[in-house]
Order: structure tokens, then sequence, then C-alpha cells
């Protein structure tokens, strides 16, 4: 599982950020785009693509996308 | 548990929606258009049905049940069970199974059971038909599923306000030819991820619970995650239960918890027909139990070309407040569909 790829996901689940914003240590819950619309999409998009399922404590714990990462990579 | 029940037939479904609607397009200058319009693009509800005050969720099932014994012919006096799934009960007590079994002028010797559950509900209701059929206790029961989920929720909260609408539903369960399968799951240990504790006797001793929310508490996100965890495995479970293909079922009657929801299932379900597991709430919202009979009754009254007839592997799946999830497989190309009351 690398964190290109992962970025490259999550950055897919964003209609109108710019794809030079996602960055390992972007503060994703500071991304204007970011909702509880996108907030879903990315559990939705990691329980497809990493068969991990992930709680809302687990979204408000991650602070940057390779937070986030980080903590998929344990549930697998 | 899961299991087969042979000889059960489904002879005819009808839901009943209130006349009142709520445009969610109303909501804008009370909430703001971006609140509004970002709720509508996750859940694609653009209206509900709402109850008016003195109406309650048994009386949309009563209307239903009438509208299936106008529509079947079907002799009432000949019923000896009622199942009432819902969360908006009349009473506290007496059971409201009870209450709606005087008011459709039922026989005296029939059984009466109410069941306390939410979205998953109409899974719990066509379960304890079927048992209570195969077990020769009962020959026609009535299965009451619905809620009025719009006078629970908090009306100053826009992500409820916006999703939850009201309807009640009637179904007639009776002895025949048809082979149902179940599969029904529980989770208690995570029973607050949704949970009302307005009206029990269950307190809370103070400070010991975090984040408190009225009007039942809940958490999108882990409801969504609970969703996409447990749908997709009991859908498959099901369908490995009765011997079928994925892509062979030709209707699935999913919970329509918000289009992201059944999108997602669709998506992680990889149907080679995803046209049949449609997404139908768009009129009238969530309505819990009701869900799953109402996309059943919707769909086929609303889209062109839905022949029902031909509806011989239908999958229903539902899942929510316990936690609890669950999955049916029967056959419906027999049994007869009505539509909506108010569609």
């Amino acid at each position: 599982m690398e964190l290109k790829d992962f970025i490259a996901n999550f950055a897919e689940q964003f209609d109108e950020t710019d794809v030079n914003e996602f960055k390992p240590e972007t503060v994703f819950h500071d991304l204007e785009e970011y909702s509880s619309l996108v907030a879903l999409s990315i559990i939705a998009m990691i329980n497809e693509e990493y068969d991990v399922t992930l709680k809302g404590d687990d979204m408000s714990a991650a602070v940057t996308i390779e937070d986030l990462f980080n903590i998929v990579k344990s549930k697998m | 548990m899961k299991c087969l029940i042979d000889n059960i037939d489904i002879k005819c479904i009808a839901t009943c929606l209130p006349e009142g609607i709520l445009e969610m397009s109303s909501l804008k200058e009370r909430f703001g258009e971006k609140a509004v319009e970002d709720t509508v693009k996750g859940s694609g509800i653009e209206r509900l049905h709402v109850a008016a005050d003195h109406e309650t969720t048994a009386d949309l099932c009563e209307r239903a049940a009438n509208n299936l014994f106008e529509a079947t012919g079907f002799d009432r006096n000949e019923i000896d069970g009622v199942v009432f799934v819902s969360q908006t009960m009349d009473y506290f007590n007496p059971a409201t199974s009870c209450v709606l079994q005087g008011k459709l002028e039922l026989p005296e010797e029939c059984v009466c059971f109410d069941i306390a559950y939410g979205c998953s509900g109409y899974i719990y209701g066509m379960f304890q038909a079927a048992v209570l059929i195969s077990s020769g206790a009962c020959k026609n029961v009535l299965v009451l599923a619905g809620d009025t989920n719009s006078k629970m929720v908090d009306k100053n909260k826009h992500s409820s306000l916006m999703v939850f609408g009201d309807a009640g539903s009637a179904t007639l369960v009776t002895k025949g030819e048809n082979k149902m399968g179940f599969h029904i799951c529980s989770d208690g240990y995570n029973y607050q991820t949704v949970l009302n504790d307005r009206m029990g006797f269950r307190k809370f001793p103070e400070n010991t619970r975090p984040d408190y929310q009225p009007d039942p508490a809940m958490s999108g996100d882990d409801v969504f995650s609970f969703i996409v965890n447990v749908g997709p495995k009991t859908i498959k479970t099901v369908i490995e239960l009765m011997g079928w293909d994925k892509d062979d079922v030709d209707f699935y009657g999913l919970h329509q918890a918000t289009k992201i929801t059944v999108d997602f299932m669709r998506k992680k379900l990889k149907l080679a027909h995803p046209e049949r597991a449609p997404f139908d709430i768009q009129n009238y919202g969530n309505t819990g139990p009701t869900t799953v009979p109402m996309v059943l009754t919707d769909w086929p009254h609303r889209e062109e070309g839905v022949d029902t007839s031909t509806w011989h592997k239908v999958v229903m799946a539902a899942y929510g407040v316990g936690l609890s999830w669950g999955s049916v497989a029967c056959d419906l190309s027999k049994t007869l569909i009505l539509k909506p009351i108010n569609q």
C-alpha cells in the first residue's frame, strides 16, 4: 500500500480542489471543499480500495493525509 | 441467524404516504442555500411526506391495510397474526398492533406483536410472519411497518430534518408455495451509534454521555461506515443461502438511507444490472422500516416498463438502529404490489 496511491485515491473524492493541494502533510479538514459529504466518500473509498472500515473518530483523529494513511495501514 | 423457510407466499404489499409535503427548497431561507444544496446532493432527497400533528404511524399503516384488503378482496376475518414494526408506536402500552387489530376489525383469535426496530424493521417483520406461518401457528399474517420520524427529529438540525420522512405499509404474508431466505444480525455492543434515549427508563448519570444530542442521536459517519461494512456482506450471505447468483436477482429492494449509501452498495456489489438496485427516495426520504416496502411499491409505479411479474428473485436488505441488519430473499412475481397512497 503506497502513500502516493493513497493520496491519489483521496484526491479523487474532491471535485474542485487543485490536485497539487494534496500532499502527505496536507491538513485535510482545513481544505475548503472538505465537508461531511466528502468525509463519507473518503470512508467509502477506503472500504472499497483497502477493505478497511473507518469510523467517524478515525477521521477526526487524523490531522494530515499521511495520518489517515497510517490509520488505514494499521487496520489492514 | 440465517435460515430458509418454505411454503410462504407474499400476497400483497401496500404503502401509504401522508398528504403533507415538505420541499427541501423551501428550507434555503432558514438554513442557507449552500447547507441545503449540499445536503440534497448527498441524500438525493428533494421532498418528504410529513404526517399531520394528529396523524401517527398506526394511521398510515391502517390506511395501507384497508387498501390492501380492498385491492385483494381478502377476507380480514382470516387474519390470525399482526406484526407492527415501528419506533413511533401510538403508546408505551398497549401494543399498537393490538390497537390496530381493533381498528381494522380483525378477529379476536389473532396474535399481535409490536417489534421495536427502525430502518432494519421490515426484515424483522417479514421474518416474524414467516416463522409464525411455518410453525403452523398462523395462516395469514399482516405485517404493518412504518415510522413518523419527522416527529422525532430535531427540527433545528437540517441534516436530520431533511432526511427523515414518514410512511406506513401493510404486507399480507400467508401459507403458500415459495421459499424465503433470511439473514439477521445484531451488534448491541455499538448500540449508542443510533440512540433515542429520551423516552425510556434508562438514564445516563451526569457527564457520562459525551456529545449528547437529542433526536435520535446518530453519528452520520459511524452509521455510514456501519452500513458499508455490513450491507454488502448480508446480501451476499442470503444470495448464497438461496443458491442464487447476484446477477440473476431481478430486483434489489435496498434500505434507502441516502443516495450516497445506495450508490455505494450498488458499486460494492458489482452488479451486472445496477438498474435492478434503484435509488428511489427523492420524493419521500428515509422512512425507516418502510423504505423497503416503499421502494418495492413506488419504483414499479413510477419508472417506465417495470414488470413485477418478472420479480422471481428479489433481495431486500436493511440496516439500522440496534445496531441490527439483515436481508431477505423471496419471490414477488405473483405478489400484488399496490401504488403508494399519495405517491
